[in-house]
């Protein structure tokens, strides 16, 4: 097979745009308990690119999911060029060119990257897969997105933007029609972003049609042709992209009016650093020296592979650090685990909020008091009140403005923006002081953005040290009274005030 | 090694679980209560159990449900109670012990032959195995938890070690002479109407239940089981917790490994060691009964129950012991299927 010629277009002959690919008509999806999607119609035309908003839990998924065959409606009517069709299952899908790439990355990691992308289709011979012909038809379609790695590497050896693309060429390789992604931007790097921005562009080129699901309005804004907004399982709107505006979309997307994104900052006093780290070095990161005062913001940008994580987690203990000394409260410490370091007050929100901040199947409460257990119990015997517990953990959520009925309810019935609030609540509860976030609202929606921005505006106003670290830069510079830049483990700059702004962090990123 | 039972009750958006947390006072913190999945996820397993008894008591209506039968069904299946309910433990973390079964036999071994050889008193002969019992947990614990191999190859090695060990202490031999009278009668001794073993099966689930679901020890446990890493991030020693985890069991496989030679006053060959089966077994259908999903002592008491009762139900039926397996095997699979009616997988 080959995928360098054009996808056929059997509806349009002449190439216009306006004839709709995929329609959905008065589609409706009801989970016990829920409305997932209420009356919903809209369409996708052919060739287009399009934008699809809306907060978590405001019905997308699951309309996408029923686009690909994941789920089966309750009512209402699919249309794929103009035909009625019907959906039981993904193959129903994919047999039309509807491929959709889910947000996780789901490549199998110890098959190489032609094989992934080539993967259920490959050419064989009485059962005999032919390789060659594997590798030569991954590099075709690789190469049409301008997909640079060595294909023969195995999935797990490549960074999540190449796997991004391998999903992409697996999904052209198919002979995709319509192109679903969903956030496929999350947990790349500015430049990889770059990359994958010009990729949209080239399917459009090649008239494939493609679903960007994001919640980068920027992307969004820059990349579609026109925008639908979902709020609460309906469509709020469906316009061309060019007759709107970042804020008229955020308005429609959290329903009301959308004041200053970014708090405040306020003015830090001259007082004796809570946190010092002098000539860190282990891992990638080399040699990196900061100190972080009391109510002070320290964002730590960089690419993604720069070293970002890297320090955060040996300062919190988790990784060991070759050499280097840590300060707390001006007293030398000795972090060879998480719990010496949250026995000094510091706390790390981890990237990856499901896989190692959160136990998603616990509940609230106990991922809450995790680490001051011992508080909760009896001297000797180790048994939790729990009562007690319940109440203290109550009464911190409360605080944050985290409304959930019941702190029993396990953790992972929270949105993304909650469960982010939960976990504040966990570090508060154990008095610390130094609050390190990484990539805070990865995955989060645009209003509970707000909220995380405000949660940690607060958390510095209070006399807690923030450190920061976000892809988006926008954040950064919003938020940040001081900002720490990266590049191959190295620190290479320090901005402060009035000099931290997007191009002058990126400067640095490239070329300080 | 991770060993998690795919998740049920996916779906359940605050629905099922709102009836459940209306309970007062909000105990049992820990627990998950809207994670409880549709009706045949969390009953299918005892549905199947009751047909099952109803079954027995009308084909044999005079000896089946009978006061007497079930007493010899719960003293019977008191060992293996033991020692899937200390299984339970490492399995809410994801570890397999593969020696359980050789390790109850070398401390049935071990308790039988410091009565009988070293003239050692009952008593203190029970404290020292049970002693021995833990320091064997401890080793194989720590050695799991500190080098990372999985328990399950780690675990499968020292079943072969202790297997040797147990030869060489008893050299394949039945050892009944020299059992102190007092020995012999712990397993007689009745409690309104059940013998001491049941009880003392009885009392270890209590006692595992509350340590798993109201200690600061079991909620560490738990939290290890959910996401290690999230566990390590939030101070907890991840490897204490599994290494407690073995010491659980090497305590638990001592009390079986006592059950047993006191039952058959005597320690013989294989008494014990193909019990690592069955206590599985149990493990896994107590996985899939009333918090369908997740590995729980109530639950695992449950599935040793169920399989004992099918075992008696089918030797009163006069079956032979190949047609027992067979349909016990069969039952068995069946009945964790029924937990999977109405099940939505994503």
């Amino acid at each position: 097979m080959s995928t360098t010629d054009s996808p056929p277009d059997d509806t349009n002959s002449s190439g216009d745009l306006d004839a709709p690919l995929l329609e959905v008509r008065h589609l409706s999806k009801v989970f016990p308990g829920v409305v997932a999607l209420d009356d919903v119609s809209m369409n996708v035309r052919a060739g287009e690119v399009h934008g699809l908003v809306g907060e978590n839990g405001a019905g997308k998924s699951t309309l996408l999911k029923i686009v690909s065959g994941l789920y089966v409606a309750d009512g209402g009517e699919l249309l794929w060029n103009g035909e009625v069709v019907r959906f039981r299952a993904p193959p129903d899908a994919v047999k039309r060119g509807i491929e959709l790439i889910p947000q996780e990355l789901s490549l199998a990691p110890s098959l190489s990257a032609a094989e992934n992308i080539m993967m259920g289709i490959y050419p064989a011979h009485l059962g005999r897969v032919r390789w060659r012909e594997v590798k030569r038809e991954a590099e075709t379609v690789a190469a049409t997105i301008h997909l640079e790695a060595d294909l023969s590497r195995k999935a797990s050896t490549l960074s999540p933007a190449e796997q991004r693309l391998v999903m992409i060429a697996r999904a052209l390789a198919r002979k995709a029609r319509l192109v679903i992604m969903d956030e496929p931007s999350v947990s790349l790097s500015e430049v990889e972003v770059d990359a994958l921005k010009a990729v949209v562009h080239r399917l459009r080129e090649r008239r494939v049609t493609v679903i960007y699901v994001s919640h980068r309005l920027d992307e969004v804004l820059e990349l579609t042709d026109r925008v639908t907004v979902m709020k609460d399982g309906r469509v709020i709107s469906t316009d061309q992209t060019s007759a709107v505006s970042k804020p008229v979309l955020i308005e429609r997307i959290i329903g009301r009016s959308y004041g200053e994104q970014f708090p405040s900052r306020r003015a830090l006093e001259s007082t004796s650093p809570l946190l010092s780290v002098r000539n860190l070095s282990g891992g990638r990161v080399r040699d990196v020296s900061f100190a972080l005062h009391p109510g002070e913001i320290l964002g730590i940008s960089g690419l993604v592979g720069s070293g970002r994580t890297e320090i955060v987690r040996m300062v919190f203990g988790a990784d060991p650090l070759e050499s280097g000394e840590i300060e707390v409260d001006g007293r030398p410490v000795k972090l060879t685990h998480p719990r010496h370091a949250i026995r000094r007050g510091l706390s790390l929100l981890p990237e990856d909020r499901r896989g190692q901040g959160a136990i998603v199947n616990m509940s609230i409460a106990a991922n809450v008091s995790l680490p001051v257990l011992r508080r909760f119990a009896m001297r000797g015997t180790g048994m939790i009140h729990e009562r007690v517990e319940a109440r203290a953990v109550r009464e911190r959520i409360d605080r944050l403005n985290l409304s959930t009925p019941n702190v029993q309810r396990p953790l992972k019935f929270l949105s993304g923006g909650n469960q982010q609030k939960a976990l504040v609540a966990k570090w508060e509860m154990s008095d610390s002081r130094v609050f390190m976030f990484d990539e805070p609202t990865a995955g989060v929606d645009v209003g509970a953005k707000q909220e995380i921005y405000s949660l940690i505006a607060q958390l510095g106003a209070r006399g807690a040290g923030v450190i920061l670290i976000s892809s988006e830069l926008e954040e950064v510079v919003g938020l940040c009274h001081r900002v720490l830049v990266m590049r191959e483990g190295r620190c290479v700059g320090e901005l402060a005030g009035e000099a931290i702004s997007e191009a002058a962090i990126l400067h640095l990123c490239y070329e300080g | 090694m991770s060993v998690q039972p795919s998740e049920g009750g996916s779906v359940a958006v605050g629905g099922g679980g709102g009836a459940l947390s209306q309970e007062p006072g909000g105990t049992q913190v820990a627990r998950a209560r809207g994670s409880v999945g549709p009706f045949f996820q969390r009953f299918g397993v005892l549905i199947a159990f009751a047909a099952v008894v109803v079954f027995f008591s009308l084909e044999r209506g005079s000896s089946f449900p009978t006061l007497a039968n079930l007493r010899a069904v719960f003293s019977g299946a008191a060992p293996l109670a033991v020692l899937a309910a200390v299984l339970t433990v490492p399995m809410m973390m994801g570890d397999f012990d593969l020696s359980v079964g050789f390790n109850a036999q070398v401390l049935g071994a071990v308790v039988v032959t410091l009565m009988a050889f070293d003239r050692v008193a009952a008593g203190t002969s029970i404290i020292l195995t049970i002693v021995i019992g833990s320091l064997i947990g401890l080793l194989l614990g720590s050695l799991i938890a500190w080098s990372k191999v999985s328990a399950f190859v780690i675990t499968l090695g020292a079943g072969i070690v202790l297997e040797g060990v147990e030869l060489h202490l008893t050299s394949g031999n039945t050892i009944f002479s020299g059992l102190s009278k007092s020995y012999v009668k712990l397993a007689q001794h009745k409690l309104l109407s059940f013998t001491w073993p049941v009880w003392i099966a009885l009392l270890v689930c209590v006692v595992l239940w509350y340590v798993t679901r109201h200690t600061v020890l079991g909620r560490r446990m738990a939290a290890v089981g959910g996401n290690q890493e999230a566990a390590r991030l939030s101070g907890i020693n991840v490897e204490m917790m599994r290494t407690a985890g073995f010491i659980i069991v090497g305590i638990g496989a001592a009390i079986a490994g006592i059950i047993i030679t006191s039952q058959a006053a005597s320690s013989y060959p294989d008494s014990a060691s193909g019990l690592l089966i069955p206590a599985y077994a149990g493990v896994f259908l107590g996985a899939a009964v009333l918090r369908p999903g997740e590995f729980h002592i109530w639950g695992t008491l449950i599935g040793v129950m169920f399989m004992s009762i099918i075992q008696n139900g089918l030797t009163l039926m006069d079956y032979s012991s190949s047609t027992t397996d067979v349909i016990q095997g069969g039952i068995f699979i069946a009945a964790v299927l029924t937990s999977r009616i109405g099940r939505q997988d994503r």
